[in-house]
């Protein structure tokens, strides 16, 4: 199984290798020709700046530390009501349409909302971030229950197991996989919606600096942090993939990771 | 274990058992006033077309659906599922936890009811007794059908159950999977000696492994013919399948199928 992997790996690196040397040249050659428009070196020469100034290391660690705590709150509060309204018929025929309507609304239009109610404070960016971050978790952990086999729930009877036995050896195990896939997606969201409210203005973390950048006329910087952004992104997704691996037998984290 | 059989002890009361199934909407009379008794340490073989309401009269039995009528276990209305009786079902992919290895998913139904020494033991016996010893900590994914099959039994038979309830367990299994598990059957029945009600559309299936057989046909579903089985306790694929016996059973079996089923034809 290693070997192919590596392979793609590599494969992976070439196109945007070509394209950053692509980018390069064509500003050096006139191709482009934008005021504020730096070239690679540019960026890597700024991110070399921020990384020894500190700068870099404070604003991605509070980003990060946000985007964590608001997606486990939104992880908490998601599942536990997920199970509860997957559970119960009568609940979930009243609750659905809330939902559906709820998290289709944009979460950005709201994130005005919350900047009158909670000014620019680190709570704004929490609640943003786990608003956000509990609608994919919530609603796969209703689908992920309501999708449980009755054969399974027959097995449970059939065995005589209590209703919380039920639930944590036959129902959630079986859930677990639709439950982890929004667990995924919420974590996304919980970083892209802290990056948004510190664009919008809580004057700490990424979203900040690259906004500050930008004022600044700084537009090294500004790509230098929207890199460390998405670095930050795919190190985070990486993570939960290794750490559901690690919980979970091969064929479980195969379900998870597909 | 060791006393005799006792012909006359009765595990199942069924009276005028009806059942009424909702779907789509449309409330539909699936089973229509059954009576018959299940009897201690016999194997009832049920027959019947597709479709016909086999599983929901196992369901039924097993205290898994409401029914109206009379079903008393060991004396007792039946209502819920009943102490002591599994059922094995016929999709073994559902049945079983896909993130439990063989042997946990053997130790669901008796883990942390009784000592762990205990519990192992049991676990340890059934795995023995349906021959899956060295698949233990595969995963039910890693095995063929037939192998997944035994784990299920293997399941059932760790509760130590009196009754076992089978609905079609070997209906998806190829021919020859199927005949070695017929002959575990016997073997493992033999051994733990508890009462079976055996569901299947498989004529051959059903006299092979049963000590009596019901045929269940028409809509909504009846009893319509029962036979005793007098092959034997030892029974084997090949001598049993030509004995006289049997081919005169089998034979009066499809006739009895065909009758009811031109019977319910013309009625429809």
């Amino acid at each position: 199984m290693a070997p192919p992997k590596r392979q793609i790996r590599l494969i992976g690196w070439i196109a945007p290798t070509i394209l950053v040397v692509l980018w390069q040249l064509s500003i050096d050659v006139g191709l482009i020709r934008f005021r504020y428009f730096p070239t690679p070196v540019a960026v890597a020469r700024a991110l070399y700046t921020i990384a020894l100034s500190g700068a870099l290391y404070k604003n991605t660690a509070h980003t990060v530390f946000v985007a964590l705590i608001a997606w486990a709150i939104a992880s908490a509060l998601g599942v536990a009501v997920g199970l509860v309204v997957g559970l119960s018929v009568p609940l979930w025929k009243g609750v659905m349409a809330s939902i559906d309507l709820l998290r289709s609304l944009p979460i950005i239009a709201l994130v005005p909302v919350g900047v009158i109610i909670f000014g620019f404070t680190l709570k704004l960016e929490i609640v943003i971030a786990a608003y956000a971050a509990i609608w994919p978790t919530l609603v796969n952990t209703i689908s992920g229950v309501r999708q449980t086999r009755i054969e399974l729930l027959d097995v449970g009877k059939m065995l005589r197991m209590s209703a919380l036995e039920r639930l944590r050896k036959l129902i959630f195990p079986s859930s677990l996989p639709v439950i982890m896939v929004g667990l995924r997606l919420g974590l996304g969201l919980s970083l892209v919606l802290t990056v948004v409210s510190e664009i919008v203005g809580t004057p700490h973390g990424i979203g900040n600096a690259l906004i500050s950048a930008e004022q600044a006329l700084h537009p090294g910087q500004m790509f230098a942090y929207i890199l460390v952004v998405g670095l930050v992104g795919y190190l985070l997704n990486g993570a939960f993939l290794y750490t559901a691996r690690i919980f979970s037998p091969a064929e479980r984290s195969s379900e998870i990771t597909r | 274990m060791s006393e005799v059989r006792n012909k006359g002890e009765v595990i199942y009361q069924v009276h005028d058992l009806s059942v009424n199934l909702r779907r789509r909407g449309q409330e539909r009379v699936i089973l229509k006033s059954l009576s018959f008794d299940v009897r201690k340490e016999e194997c009832l073989s049920i027959v019947g077309p597709s479709g016909t309401g086999k599983t929901t009269l196992l369901r039924a039995l097993a205290g898994l659906i409401p029914y109206a009528g009379s079903v008393r276990y060991l004396g007792e209305t039946l209502d819920g599922p009943a102490s002591d009786v599994v059922l094995v079902f016929q999709d073994y992919v559902n049945a079983l936890l896909r993130w439990r290895t063989v042997q946990k998913n053997v130790a669901l139904g008796i883990e942390g009811r009784i000592p762990k020494d205990q519990c192992q033991e049991r676990i340890d016996e059934a795995i023995e007794t349906v021959g899956l010893q060295n698949y233990r900590d595969s995963y039910p994914w890693e095995l063929s059908g037939g192998m997944q099959q035994r784990v299920q039994i293997a399941r059932a038979l760790a509760m130590k159950p009196k009754v076992l309830l089978f609905d079609e367990p070997f209906g998806s299994l190829d021919a020859m999977t199927r005949e070695g598990l017929q002959d575990e059957l016997l073997r493992v029945r033999s051994v733990f000696q508890a009462t079976c009600v055996f569901i299947t559309h498989d004529i051959d299936e059903a006299v092979y492994l049963g000590d009596r057989l019901m045929l269940l046909s028409g809509s909504p579903a009846s009893l319509s013919f029962e036979v005793d089985i007098r092959l034997g306790e030892t029974r084997n694929q090949i001598s049993t399948k030509e004995s006289g016996e049997f081919l005169s059973l089998r034979h009066q079996v499809h006739e009895q199928m065909r009758k009811a089923h031109g019977a319910s034809q013309a009625t429809n």
